[in-house]
């Protein structure tokens, strides 16, 4: 089957548009400029900061970072090229001293074929990457110094805080959650009720990691658009990605190298802390 | 883990995908597994989502007919092979693409939540009385696929040129991507390309290799 021109003919021309040019892929391109006034506010870079302490930093490098007078930040807006009609923001907020970069977004655009608003209040974490820090700030950042003694406070004082979901949100949970167990066979094992765990939950970061005791599986929740927002939970099909600790768990990439399917067990441990012990205990009671 | 056995073909109004049990079919199943769409974490835009389908195919390509001096098959793809479909696969120990794999009678199978997702996603695509970013993405990856089996791989490689990333002198292409969580790295060789070459691309990460291996 010629599955191209049956596609035009029964499609017409606007339909030939999709298919042109199907194999180029343009370089990004993306351009800088002065942050938001949002991006700067110390508040903000503290939720940041909270955000990693939790769940990307280890000892040592916490270690590193506290030797220092100031706590240090380059923050400037990406501009890339978005679709037509979408107003997201993007930033970019580099810690230089742990050599992180963090990709943010306010995302602002609509799902078309769903008649979706996808609006956030603020800017969430879209990416966090390692990389070697240069000695100056790039163009177009704001340097934003912060007292090393009042955020190295911040985090030991809000170290165990939980940030819990609301009830509402707890309740969505739940039903996307029996959803997902349903796919992973894991409702018909052992009978009764059900534990799963809630990592807290963080105000710049748009997802809910969640353990399930039964399956030995962690789930993680995450969308563009904001969790709070019930919209969310209709398409609760693209949220929701598993992991299955009993397989893809290795102590060291280097077991299976090149493959996508693994997480190291140090990053299983870190989210289990959060999960478990930072976390909430919810039941879901046997139907 | 539950395996989908739905090789029917997949038809509707605006987008049409090939059996999954064809080469072409499969392969796009793992071209649009990989990467976001509107609404999803990730989701920047419609080119960068097509960019990093074709990086992706890239990389299976590479792994499949580009292997770089210094190296021998299994090592970069973990499975000697001379198809793309083993290529996705890897070996029974050792999958290389999440959702992705053989059964023991030796057909291709995905995990259920591969065929939801592309099913909803089909399902979001036809729900507009025209076709419009859903449809174009989703046609994108089958047409990428379909059109990689009739002809083989055409379009920009981004990551061909490099040959080096910081002080380390690399072979160049993009040999790995892995969802961009920070924490991943794929271990043996694989060397991180930076967000400065264009690393991360449409929800994921991309890794070339050490131009001396270890």
């Amino acid at each position: 089957v010629n599955f191209p021109k049956l596609f035009l003919l029964a499609g017409g021309l606007g339909v030939l548009l999709l298919q042109t040019g199907c194999q180029t892929s343009a370089p990004r391109s993306v351009s800088y400029s002065a942050p938001p006034p949002e991006l700067v506010e110390e508040q903000y870079l503290f939720e940041i900061v909270r955000h990693l302490y939790r769940w990307q930093l280890d000892e040592s490098e916490i270690d590193h970072l506290v030797t220092g007078r100031d706590m240090l930040f380059w923050v400037r807006r990406l501009e890339p090229k978005l679709d037509p009609g979408d107003r997201s923001i993007l930033g970019e907020i580099i810690l230089p001293q742990l050599g992180m970069i963090v990709e943010v977004k306010k995302a602002d655009y609509t799902i078309e074929e769903l008649g979706t608003v996808v609006k956030s209040q603020k800017f969430k974490i879209l990416g966090i990457t390692r990389s070697e820090a240069s000695s100056r700030p790039p163009k177009h950042c704001t340097v934003v110094h912060v007292d090393m003694k009042t955020m190295r406070d911040c985090l030991f004082r809000t170290r165990k805080d939980h940030d819990y979901a609301d009830p509402s949100l707890i309740d969505r949970l739940r039903a996307a959650l029996r959803v997902e167990a349903a796919k992973e066979g894991i409702t018909n094992a052992p009978a009764g009720e059900q534990v799963v765990h809630l990592a807290p939950l963080s105000p710049v970061a748009n997802e809910c990691w969640v353990f399930w005791e039964t399956g030995h599986n962690l789930f993680r929740f995450a969308s563009d658009i904001d969790l709070a927002n019930p919209t969310v939970w209709q398409n609760e099909t693209l949220l929701a990605h598993d992991f299955h600790l009993d397989e893809q768990v290795v102590v060291s990439h280097e077991e299976a190298p090149g493959s996508n399917r693994f997480l190291t067990r140090y990053e299983i441990s870190r989210a289990l802390f959060n999960c478990i012990i930072l976390g909430q205990r919810v039941v879901l009671p046997p139907r | 883990m539950v395996a989908s056995c739905a090789f029917a073909q997949t038809d509707s109004t605006f987008v049409r995908f090939d059996p999954a049990n064809t080469v072409s079919g499969y392969l796009a199943r793992l071209l649009i597994n990989e990467v976001p769409f509107p609404g999803e974490r990730a989701y920047v835009s419609e080119a960068e989502t097509q960019g990093a389908m074709l990086q992706i195919l890239w990389v299976l390509h590479g792994r499949l007919r580009l292997i770089p001096r210094g190296y021998r098959q299994e090592h970069i793809a973990g499975v000697r092979a001379d198809d793309i479909l083993d290529v996705i696969c890897g070996s029974e120990e050792r999958r290389q693409c999440e959702g992705f794999y053989r059964d023991k009678s030796g057909q291709f199978m995905m995990d259920l939540r591969v065929e939801e997702r592309l099913n909803y996603l089909i399902k979001i695509a036809n729900s507009g009385g025209k076709p419009g970013r859903f449809a174009r993405l989703l046609n994108y990856g089958q047409d990428l696929a379909r059109a990689y089996v009739a002809e083989g791989i055409t379009g920009i490689d981004r990551y061909g040129k490099p040959t080096r990333v910081g002080h380390v002198h690399v072979t160049g292409r993009a040999y790995s991507w892995m969802t961009d969580m920070n924490s991943y790295h794929p271990g043996g060789n694989f060397v991180f390309i930076p967000d400065g070459q264009q690393g991360a691309l449409g929800g994921n990460r991309f890794f070339t290799l050490k131009k001396n291996p270890k």
